[in-house]
């Protein structure tokens, strides 16, 4: 009997000397779903994925990929996973067709159709006998996911697979991962910065920050309790504004915008938002129910750190 | 296909498909022609100088000294002679060919990042450097074949050179049995050697200081037993001087893979410890008691432990450590 989740952790943490990179992480990830990892950059994300990917030893905690403990082997599990994880890295002076004919061979073997059906899948039908190292990024990108669906897997984990693709690419894939999850009842765990491809494509995420969970559950029921109220006001009553509607006990976060406050609060209090600007003298040129997205939930939460 | 058969390969595809592999391969058998070359030029200079009297072997040189030069040309470029010290050459420029290989072969899954890539399909990390010794031993073997096949046509043409025409009859059955086992046997002790390059490159997680490593260590044993064949000789003229040195030295070398490999090579006589000029008829020779062994099983043991040693090593580093992020 399939295991009801594809991935589960417990209090997963990394440390590498006085650095903690995963700080007791605990998730877990449902079969049949495509699961969103997010988190800025040095949050822990590729630590993590590398974790249940068997490649880095954790410090302590426990997880389970496929119902196979991390710590003692993940021989079974990742025959049957299809994984990608930082930027693709493969033999320069193979062609892609090659290249993925070393990857079936470490797996024991495949016929040449099926290395010709996920060229095909990926795009790179036509290409499959250039040299790897003459390829672009997104070709490389490609490539990794080649040899990701190379051995029919039942669960993809991908670091960043639309990193490098094109418009078009980043679509294709977004349209095959969910052709596999609602069609073939796959499950994806899948890592990514485009934070609009991921609210368009993933069922659940779970978000990071500084190697710690910050936030998790189903993606609808997130952004319903992010939902927010934008205000444009006078540059002069900016700092006014925001100081009185912080005031409120149902704000539960500002984020300033230039001229725009972004405020974080159920949309039927929006009268109420006005009635306490009022309040202060302060009338704002715009106030709109703001649709709340995940990039907005993102920012709140992360505190909008960018620490590249 | 069974997983690790199909790990080795998938190394064999990636050797064959390698420029490096192929012009390795050439450059060897480059140096198997341009020796052929080097011996018909002293055989020109040779009969140049008795028809003109002119040059090394010209006026001057006493017919004992003529006589010795012709026969020792004679032995060089018959074709038994000549495929022999061919293969000297071959296994000695072939093993650096096959540690530059098996450093660029496993120093690459760190310099490209493929490392990951596989262990990521599930590529057990106990398996890959005892896989990746065999797919290297398998290509050694390959080409050891190949430079052999490739050194017939070439100690033909020398003979040809030599005395005008073809002449296979020297060539009998046994000898081309020794010619055989010498192959084999040439080939095999290329393993400790590649293990100690695989271990290199694991250890020291790229290619660059692997040959660094493997190359450099090969220097150092080719250049140490050049001090062995000194002191020996020293030591068999008489001289007390270095006989401390030399039996410190000796175990050491022991120890080392050149020794057990010229062990196996010859099986138990190795040629650069037999005396370096011919005995005169009627002189007594000393039996000297020597520190070194001489039995090919043992020598057999010490690379299979050597072997063994570097393969634990590489395979314990992998399996300890963290492979990226």
């Amino acid at each position: 009997m399939p295991e009801e989740f594809v991935i589960r952790t417990w209090g997963l943490t990394k440390r590498y000397g006085k650095t903690l990179a995963v700080d007791g992480i605990s998730f877990e990830v449902p079969r049949g779903e495509v699961f969103g990892f997010l988190g800025p950059n040095g949050a822990g994300k590729t630590t993590t994925i590398a974790m249940l990917l068997g490649l880095v030893h954790p410090t302590s905690g426990a997880a389970e990929v496929l119902g196979c403990d991390i710590r003692k082997g993940l021989g079974a599990a990742l025959r049957r996973t299809g994984a990608t994880i930082e930027s693709p890295a493969f033999y320069p002076y193979l062609s892609g067709r090659d290249n993925l004919r070393v990857m079936a061979l470490t797996g024991g073997g495949c016929d040449a159709g099926r290395i010709a059906e996920v060229l095909e899948r990926v795009g790179l039908a036509g290409r499959e006998g250039d040299l790897f190292k003459t390829y672009s990024m997104g070709m490389k990108q490609r490539l990794a996911l080649a040899a990701a669906l190379l051995n029919d897997p039942e669960f993809l984990i991908l670091d960043e697979p639309t990193n490098g693709l094109d418009p078009a690419g980043i679509q294709e894939t977004r349209t095959m991962l969910r052709q596999m999850v609602d069609e073939q009842g796959k499950s994806v765990f899948l890592s990514s910065h485009l934070l609009h491809e991921v609210q368009q494509v993933c069922d659940r995420v779970v978000i990071i920050d500084h190697g710690r969970v910050i936030a998790q559950g189903r993606v609808d029921e997130l952004l319903r309790q992010r939902e927010a109220i934008e205000v444009e006001l006078r540059p002069a009553d900016v700092d006014r504004g925001e100081a009185a509607l912080r005031t409120a006990r149902w704000v539960t976060g500002i984020r300033r915008d230039g001229d725009r406050l972004h405020v974080a609060a159920p949309a039927e209090r929006s009268g109420e938002v006005a009635e306490i600007l009022a309040g202060q003298q302060i009338y704002p040129t715009q106030l709109v129910r703001a649709s709340s997205t995940l990039e907005d939930l993102f920012l709140t939460l992360t505190g909008n750190n960018n620490r590249e | 296909m069974n997983r690790w058969l199909g790990l080795v390969a998938a190394e064999l595809l990636k050797i064959g498909r390698r420029r490096l592999t192929w012009g390795l391969l050439a450059v060897l058998l480059l140096i198997s022609i341009q020796h052929g070359r080097n011996l018909r030029t002293e055989l020109l200079d040779y009969r140049q100088a008795q028809t003109s009297g002119v040059g090394r072997f010209g006026q001057g040189v006493s017919p004992e000294v003529a006589a010795a030069t012709e026969a020792n040309l004679s032995r060089r470029m018959s074709l038994s002679g000549f495929l022999n010290e061919l293969w000297v050459i071959t296994d000695m420029w072939g093993l650096f060919a096959v540690i530059i290989l098996a450093c660029i072969q496993a120093g690459e899954e760190s310099d490209q990042g493929t490392g990951r890539t596989l262990l990521i399909r599930g590529v057990p990390r106990l398996a890959w450097p005892a896989a990746k010794l065999a797919a290297l031993l398998a290509a050694a073997g390959l080409a050891w074949i190949v430079l052999a096949l490739a050194n017939l046509p070439i100690g033909l043409w020398t003979q040809t050179q030599a005395i005008g025409h073809v002449d296979l009859s020297v060539f009998n059955l046994q000898r081309w049995t020794d010619h055989a086992l010498l192959l084999v046997r040439s080939w095999l002790t290329t393993t400790p050697y590649l293990a100690f390059a695989i271990a290199a490159a694991t250890l020291a997680r790229g290619a660059g200081p692997a040959l660094a490593l493997g190359l450099g260590a090969r220097f150092v044993e080719g250049g140490s037993i050049v001090v062995g064949a000194v002191l020996i000789g020293m030591e068999s003229m008489g001289s007390s001087a270095t006989h401390a040195l030399y039996r410190v030295w000796a175990p050491l070398h022991v120890i080392s893979f050149e020794w057990s490999a010229e062990v196996i090579q010859t099986w138990g006589h190795p040629s650069w410890v037999q005396p370096f000029s011919p005995t005169a008829a009627g002189e007594t020779t000393l039996p000297l008691p020597s520190p070194f062994f001489d039995s090919p099983l043992l020598a057999i043991l010490v690379l299979l432990g050597w072997t063994g040693l570097w393969l634990a090593w590489a395979t314990s580093s992998l399996q300890r450590r963290d492979v990226c992020a």
